[in-house]
């Protein structure tokens, strides 16, 4: 097993946790809230890029997706939480909502070869995810989207 | 998102400072329409000072290009940190933008 520089066997793994409304303007606080989380605890920036871009593609896709005109809750009225750990030499991120059932991987990957004026964006940001992440999840459990994604630290020395 | 813009012949740079996501992108978008409007056709976009970039920020790039593929001019990218270029690469980005590694060489490319 490889241990991250940050990791003491008998201490707790570093972990933080926020909850935001579902609203699209509070999408920039998990970003915040995350940044300053992986720069107190070392974390590569390869991996806090990765992770910074998959929570963007998330925490809008559940809220656009989950509530509002396309859920069947009003926009506002949910909530979206943000909970990631540091353990095992891998950053692992958990999304909870309470929106609609949406399971964001269970959809066809976009084109990604035609040229530029055949190019669309939808779908485009799963896509990144799936590929940026070393593990993604999905489970519906007690009304809630649970989303999950793993992304291993390599050792860098 | 910090936007800066300056000129290098008949090429405009313009310097994107931050993170282009879903939260800042409608600013970058703003910006780079008012370029537009105000007939630039050659465009580089300096991506040094760019920490990483999601989907929002891509569909201003592939609107961008397109907007300036339909007036004869074209939009080319350099400075790509290895999170960027691996979203470029993931997306088919890298295949249907004019990417540089260099300033000098982008503003050459046109």
């Amino acid at each position: 097993v490889q241990h991250g520089p940050f990791l003491g066997k008998d201490t707790m793994p570093p972990a933080f946790r926020i909850t935001i409304g579902a609203d699209l303007g509070d999408v920039a606080r998990v970003g915040a809230e995350f940044a300053g989380f992986a720069e107190a605890n070392g974390v590569p920036e390869k991996v806090r890029r990765g992770m910074a871009v998959a929570l963007d593609e998330l925490v809008t896709n559940t809220i656009t997706y989950g509530f509002g005109k396309r859920g069947t809750r009003e926009r506002g009225t949910g909530e979206v939480t943000v909970e990631a750990e540091l353990r095992e030499g891998q950053l692992s991120v958990t999304l909870t909502d309470d929106g609609s059932a949406f399971d964001p991987w269970g959809h066809t990957t976009p084109d990604t070869t035609g040229s530029l004026d055949m190019r669309r964006i939808g779908g485009l940001g799963i896509h990144l995810v799936k590929q940026m992440m070393d593990e993604v999840g999905y489970r519906r459990a007690a009304d809630r989207n649970i989303v999950t994604l793993t992304k291993r630290i390599e050792d860098e020395s | 998102v910090n936007i800066t813009t300056r000129t290098d012949r008949n090429v405009t740079i313009v310097a994107l400072a931050g993170n282009l996501d879903s939260n800042t992108s409608p600013q970058a978008q703003l910006a780079l329409d008012a370029m537009l409007a105000g007939g630039v056709t050659r465009v580089a976009i300096d991506f040094t000072a760019l920490d990483y970039i999601s989907s929002a920020g891509l569909r201003v790039l592939l609107g961008t290009a397109k907007k300036l593929s339909a007036k004869g001019g074209a939009l080319h990218v350099f400075g790509l940190n290895e999170t960027v270029r691996e979203v470029f690469d993931i997306s088919g980005f890298s295949t249907i933008l004019a990417v540089f590694r260099t300033e000098a060489e982008a503003v050459k490319g046109f």
